[in-house]
């Protein structure tokens, strides 16, 4: 089968992967690739060819003077722009041949990730939401409170939990912001040292869950400092949970009726899982889980269009986001700990 | 002053200010561990939150044993022996066998017979009764964690010298739950 057959295929995934609205839908996408009947990768070995012959050109052509080769007209004597012109000519066409066997692979996989990642969505009953607007969730959270000069939500997808206890509804969320600073660094050429300024802008990017838990107010438990704090520290008598943790809150009082002894176990047990680990429930009754963990939403995936079968039966199965749900479970305890039963 | 008199000083004011540091280590250590324990007692002594309606439930239900209302006299009683201030585990292993006791009578009475389990307040009861367990089980392994690096802070060395000459404190047992630890044929040998 030619190419052309497989870029027609590859579009119509495409098409049906960003428009479908079930696990059904991407499985008779995926269908479409297991009845292609071998693995969606392109023949590129006439780009290849042209591509590393055009690059072999260009290279002697270059190292020519340097060897003392002199069957070919060299390009390092004045006024011989032709020949320069010509050598440029064999690296444009060795680029366009490489980058076109790279990016007819790369979107292949990128068909196949987003096919995942819908899937998993899917299995997981997950929706994409419209993003947080940054500045109203800055003055609920300090968490949001980062970034000088860009702060933004890339990502907000929403679901709900139904535990053996509670059923709450949660927003997952990716958060970036960036901070702008100026910096001096030394130059020197020609014997000369100067010192010069230039602007720096370092990007980051913190996950996290959002969910309402009325039981605490103005409360931060953190790893990773906020750049606001509430006024009254608390320590839980754990010397395991304060080594790992700092808490905050307004008065000791909402402190201490939240740290029940299997809350401060629970955090402990989870505080190595997610990175840079922070808590903060807010004066409304809201929670948000940060951490900098990358991955909670995205599954294991194992195979791509590489292998059609073993990939359709990888999205036929269930998707598993075990740190969503460990995250999610813990939260559950929380808030089972946290309310009353009587 | 000659430059051999000011390295000496310095040394004694450095090690004068490592042994503070050991000492005063130790001592917040040795605090962490008794509030440790007071979380603990206010972890046990909340089953009194719940022992008179348990009691309740037990005398209105007939098919309920009548040693579970015996446990929790026994328990009742039990309760008041503690003290948050001395560290007493033995005591404290007393009352969680007799609970245990309770909780494993009740829950044979309501799996023979089911309907009690959904009797308004009897699963209210049950549910606070796992969570208190929880929250009691935290709380000792919150103490037995602090006991742990408290002993590790007077037995590594120098932290042992400090201790042997300024704290003088003793070693504090973890507690273990006996009747665990009964089912089992392996006991380590420190």
């Amino acid at each position: 089968m030619s190419n052309k057959e497989l870029k027609r295929l590859v579009a119509t995934l495409e098409r049906d992967i960003t428009f479908a609205t079930s696990s059904d839908d991407i499985l008779r996408a995926a269908q479409k690739a297991k009845n292609f009947r071998r693995p969606l990768v392109y023949n590129h070995k006439q780009p290849i060819a042209i591509g590393a012959a055009a690059s072999l050109i260009a290279l002697i052509w270059i190292m020519a003077p340097t060897l003392g080769w002199s069957f070919l007209p060299r390009w390092d004597v004045n006024g011989n722009e032709w020949v320069v012109f010509t050598n440029i000519i064999f690296i444009i066409i060795a680029i366009f041949c490489f980058s076109r066997v790279f990016l007819d692979n790369r979107k292949v996989a990128q068909i196949a990730k987003l096919a995942f990642q819908k899937d998993a969505l899917l299995d997981n009953n997950l929706r994409i939401k419209a993003p947080f607007n940054a500045q109203e969730m800055q003055i609920r959270f300090a968490e949001f409170d980062r970034g000088n000069y860009t702060r933004l939500f890339k990502q907000v997808i929403g679901g709900e939990y139904k535990g053996e206890f509670h059923t709450f509804t949660f927003d997952y969320y990716h958060f970036h912001y960036v901070d702008k600073r100026t910096e001096t660094y030394v130059t020197s050429s020609n014997g000369r040292t100067q010192t010069r300024t230039r602007t720096v802008y370092d990007k980051f990017d913190r996950y996290g869950l959002i969910i309402p838990f009325k039981y605490a107010k103005s409360l931060q438990i953190y790893r990773f400092k906020p750049p606001r704090l509430y006024p009254q520290s608390y320590s839980t008598g754990s010397l395991r949970f304060d080594k790992l943790f700092t808490v905050r809150s307004v008065d000791e009082m909402q402190a201490a009726k939240f740290f029940k002894p299997a809350v401060v176990v629970a955090l402990e047990e989870v505080a190595n899982l997610f990175q840079h680990l922070n808590i903060e429930i807010d004066a409304t009754g809201l929670m948000c889980f940060s951490f900098a963990n990358k991955n909670m939403i995205m599954g294991n995936q194992r195979y791509d269009f590489t292998k059609p079968v073993e990939f359709y039966d990888e999205l036929a199965g269930q998707t598993k986001l075990r740190l969503l749900d460990r995250a999610l479970r813990t939260i559950e305890q929380v808030l089972r700990h946290s309310d009353s039963n009587f | 002053m000659d430059i051999s008199s000011i390295i000496i000083i310095a040394i004694v004011v450095l090690a004068a200010v490592f042994v503070v540091g050991i000492y005063n280590g130790i001592i917040s250590r040795k605090n962490a561990v008794e509030r440790a324990w007071a979380g603990v007692i206010t972890q046990e002594r909340q089953k009194n939150k719940i022992l008179p309606d348990l009691e309740q439930v037990v005398k209105e239900h007939k098919e309920f044993e009548s040693s579970i209302l015996e446990n929790i006299t026994k328990l009742r009683s039990k309760m008041n022996d503690l003290d948050d201030k001395q560290i007493d585990t033995q005591s404290l292993g007393e009352i969680e066998s007799l609970m245990q006791a309770v909780k494993g009578g009740i829950n044979v009475t309501v799996e023979a017979y089911p309907d009690l389990k959904t009797a308004g307040l009897m699963s209210n009861l049950m549910r606070e009764m796992t969570e208190q367990q929880e929250n009691i089980g935290a709380a000792i392994r919150i103490f037995n964690q602090n006991v742990e690096a408290f002993n590790e802070g007077i037995e590594i060395f120098p932290n042992s010298l400090v201790n042997q000459m300024l704290n003088k404190q003793q070693r504090i047992d973890v507690f273990s739950d006996k009747q665990a630890s009964e089912g089992f044929d392996y006991k380590p040998n420190f």
